[in-house]
């Protein structure tokens, strides 16, 4: 065999090695052992499984169920498996500013612990963006914003008094 | 902005890329041998100011001709720099992957030059922008970095393409080099279109590409001549680190008697390996 | 302009989802790339091979 050929079968040999390992991979079902978070359905329904050991919960911000008390550092939220009415949601707990970006309806990832008492205690909060880039729009948008931050404005000094 | 302007700055931008692009492989076939007798000053300096001016052009676009993100507000800016950083890298180990396999089927010095080339600035590439996503993920998610599938594969790639660069240092028999480098280069590769497709195929913390459609045209214009400069200095790049490594390749393999006489000895370095 | 100042203050609460500010964010990421770029030029012509002496030019 002339190295010219052995060259030859080394190629063949590495590109079937390398796309055997990407076939197994994308086709390979890996997603499902290898689950960056659950939703909150899918942890619900691990019942007494999903107690204990930490795990990632990620879903979208319940609107309206942001609780944030400054003093405290306490931040309390709902994280849902989507917008639908009837959606699975998870009550979580954090003891962190969360980012600026947190809102309600964005998407979060928490990293934490769950328990009988079914809140779930998140030691790390992150954010998602999607992979929209908008300038915000001037007259309308800036207008809607006020609206939302005065609806805002209600309802934390209401959660104050509590 | 007038819209001649953004149409002079978006097919200005992409125009020079492209020339540049196309001189960077004449001169990678004319200039960059050895023996090469060609004056390339001209053009070279022609190549580096365009690289200097559109990078500056962008920068400015970037930081500050761009408006705010509705959600991100100016954090997002290093989308200019993280994104077209990626884009090199990704484009520069597919080369990689090419110049491996073109090796293997027909052995030739200037591939095995040019795969070197490759893999050390994809790796810069890939590398510098993989910490600007970091430095992006600290006050957009909360936090530097996740085991998520797309930073996790990514980080991998830049392993093994780190592997790839060690263990062409440590071969020194530059026909057992080529060959294994060869081999690790398309099996490294494999990953690569799992970095791309990991956002579409998991659950991540990292957003999916983004699309003319998910972008605004200011943004996406800022984007674009970012790009098309990162594409000029990579073609610089990489036609002088092949330079280099056509020089070090005909300094290892060439026999002495294939040289002028008094050629071999004002060459650096490996003498010993001459013979 | 009262409004905008306004607005400013409250976004910067919990919950408002707009993040305020961060250019040393933005400073460390293109001062990153640009010393990535320039370092790597540099380490470039440093390596520069170093022409035989029958080339007459350089």
């Amino acid at each position: 065999m002339t190295q010219q050929t052995r060259n030859r079968v080394i190629a063949v040999v590495a590109l079937l090695v390398a796309g055997a390992g990407l076939a197994f991979v994308a086709f390979g079902n890996l997603g499902e052992n290898l689950v960056y978070y659950w939703r909150p359905s899918e942890m619900l329904a691990q019942g007494e499984r999903a107690y204990g050991p930490t795990i990632r919960l990620g879903g979208q911000v319940q609107p309206g169920s942001i609780q944030w008390n400054e003093e405290h550092t306490a931040l309390h939220f709902r994280v849902m498996d989507s917008e639908a009415p009837d959606a699975a949601s998870v009550l979580v707990r954090a003891t962190e500013t969360p980012p600026q970006m947190f809102r309600e309806r964005i998407g979060v990832v928490v990293e934490g612990t769950f328990d009988q008492s079914q809140v779930f205690a998140s030691n790390r909060l992150m954010v998602n963006h999607s992979n929209e880039y908008r300038a915000p729009k001037t007259d309308e948008d800036v207008k809607k914003m006020f609206e939302e931050m005065q609806k805002q404005d209600a309802t934390t000094a209401a959660v104050g008094k509590k | 902005m007038s819209g001649l302007m953004n149409a002079v700055l978006q097919y200005g931008s992409a125009a020079a890329a492209l020339v540049v692009v196309g001189l960077g492989i004449r001169l990678g076939r004319k200039w960059a041998p050895v023996d090469s007798q060609m004056d390339a000053r001209p053009m070279l300096v022609g190549m580096s100011v365009a690289a200097l001016v559109l990078l500056a052009v962008g920068g400015w676009l970037g930081l500050v001709w761009s408006p705010q993100d509705r959600e991100m507000g100016d954090v997002y800016r290093i989308i200019y720099v993280h994104v077209p950083a990626m884009w090199m890298a990704m484009l520069t180990l597919v080369l990689n992957f090419a110049c491996c396999v073109s090796y293997l089927l027909k052995a030739n010095w200037k591939t095995d030059a040019l795969a070197e080339a490759s893999a050390e600035v994809g790796l810069l590439f890939g590398g510098f922008g993989l910490v600007l996503g970091a430095i992006w993920g600290r006050p957009t998610w909360g936090v530097y970095w996740d085991w998520d599938p797309r930073l996790t594969a990514m980080a991998i790639m830049l392993v093994t393409y780190t592997a790839y660069m060690a263990l062409r240092r440590f071969v020194e028999d530059p026909d057992k080099r080529a060959v294994w480098s060869s081999v690790v280069g398309i099996i490294s590769f494999a990953n690569l279109p799992i970095v791309w497709f990991s956002v579409k195929w998991w659950r991540s913390l990292h957003q999916v590409q983004s699309t003319p459609k998910t972008v605004d045209p200011e943004m996406a214009l800022s984007l674009r001549v970012n790009a098309w400069a990162f594409l000029i200095l990579l073609t610089l790049f990489l036609l002088h680190r092949y330079r280099i490594a056509l020089a070090t390749r005909e300094a290892e393999v060439a026999l002495p008697d294939a040289l002028p006489p008094d050629a071999p000895a004002s060459r650096d370095g490996n003498s010993t390996e001459v013979a | 302009m009262s409004t905008v100042l306004e607005t400013t203050t409250l976004l910067a609460q919990v919950g408002m989802g707009r993040i305020q500010g961060g250019w040393e964010y933005i400073w460390a990421a293109y001062g990153i790339a640009w010393a990535s770029l320039s370092l790597y030029a540099l380490s470039l012509w440093i390596r520069r091979p170093i022409k035989a002496s029958r080339d007459t030019k350089e």
